[in-house]
């Protein structure tokens, strides 16, 4: 199911047309990502941007007039869905960022640790809802740095992660308030699906890095894009050797953004 | 839906033996009426309503595959 198209135009509504058109489906066929929904600018167009949205073939049959069971719909392809509640990946496993299988370990390591308890409640909670919102995929788990990462990967998982990563965000969030009902110090949780954070992270830090340039030929300031502190926090670490460059947030959120400042010369 | 719902609300709260869930069709529109015991409120709701939010777009998630718009009422 790689078939989707992306398109853009003044508006969403023109571009879901214009991508519908292309793929040659119906509105309720399809399944309608905006990417961006655009601005449409000042009084003269000035800072328009154009929408985009990713339209593609809808798996699930529009027909959901009775309640889906999660295990009816996953009754016929158990083995698409695999999971292992203690699996772990090792830490040097993380430098490898290709797409080799994850490895599995046995349960026998993480049975008795205290975070086990919280770990398996976040990966079953996971698994639940992605379950639930109709996503196959693979699922691990690992400690790193003090934090609980559950890695999710498969194909399709785009209504998973949400425009701007906002679905995975809401994931995230309520399974880090599951986890820490079994946890009694603060277990910080990461949710990633299908490499979303990572990829974001590398694109956060490209704007970074282009930002920081331009700042250095205009000598003006810079403002970037609302973000949430996740993805300023990020900014403001790439940009932290930069030579001649500062970086400091302004506004409330959810619209605080990161600004990129000539540094200060004494 | 209703599933996906309790499936999320389920291990937020202290008593989840009183959580009902009424599913009003209204043609694209599903209304999920999600009540839970009232000192659990708080737990399905959160600060600003933060995990209201984060409950709701879940299941906005699964109403785009499926081609729906969904409403997650939380009734006291």
């Amino acid at each position: 199911m790689a078939d989707f198209v992306e398109k853009s135009a003044k508006t969403v509504q023109q571009a879901i047309n214009d991508a519908l058109d292309a793929l040659g489906v119906t509105e309720d066929e399809a399944v309608i990502e905006v990417l961006d929904e655009g601005e449409s600018g000042g009084i003269l167009g000035i800072g328009r941007k154009p929408a985009r949205v990713r339209v593609s073939h809808a798996e699930v049959e529009a027909d959901d007039s009775n309640d889906m069971l999660p295990a009816s719909d996953y009754a016929d392809d158990d083995s698409d869905y695999s999971e292992d509640m203690n699996a772990d990946v090792s830490d040097d496993e993380q430098a490898d960022e290709s797409e080799a299988e994850p490895v599995y370990y046995g349960d026998d390591e993480y049975n008795d640790e205290p975070e086990s308890q919280a770990e398996s409640a976040a990966m079953d909670y996971v698994t639940d809802i992605l379950r639930g919102i109709g996503i196959h995929g693979r699922i691990s788990s690992y400690h790193q740095d003090g934090n609980l990462h559950i890695d999710v990967s498969g194909h399709d998982c785009g209504a998973a992660i949400g425009r701007h990563g906002e679905t995975l965000d809401a994931i995230q969030y309520l399974t880090s308030l599951v986890a820490n009902k079994h946890s009694e110090e603060h277990l910080r949780v990461v949710v990633d699906i299908g490499g979303y954070r990572r990829r974001r992270e590398q694109t956060l830090i490209n704007i970074a890095e282009r930002a920081a340039s331009k700042v250095n030929r205009s000598g003006k300031q810079y403002r970037l894009d609302p973000m949430n502190p996740a993805e300023r926090r990020i900014i403001h670490s790439a940009l932290q050797g930069f030579e001649g460059i500062t970086t400091f947030s302004e506004g409330v959120d959810p619209d605080r953004y990161v600004v990129v400042a000539p540094a200060e010369r004494d | 839906m209703k599933e996906l719902l309790s499936t999320i609300v389920r291990p937020l709260v202290s008593d989840p033996d009183s959580i009902s869930i009424n599913q009003i069709d209204q043609g694209y529109t599903v209304v999920l009426e999600l009540k839970v015991a009232p000192e659990d409120m708080g737990k399905v709701i959160g600060k600003q309503g933060r995990r209201a939010q984060a409950i709701r777009s879940i299941m906005k998630a699964r109403a785009a595959l499926t081609g729906k718009r969904v409403i997650v009422d939380i009734v006291g």
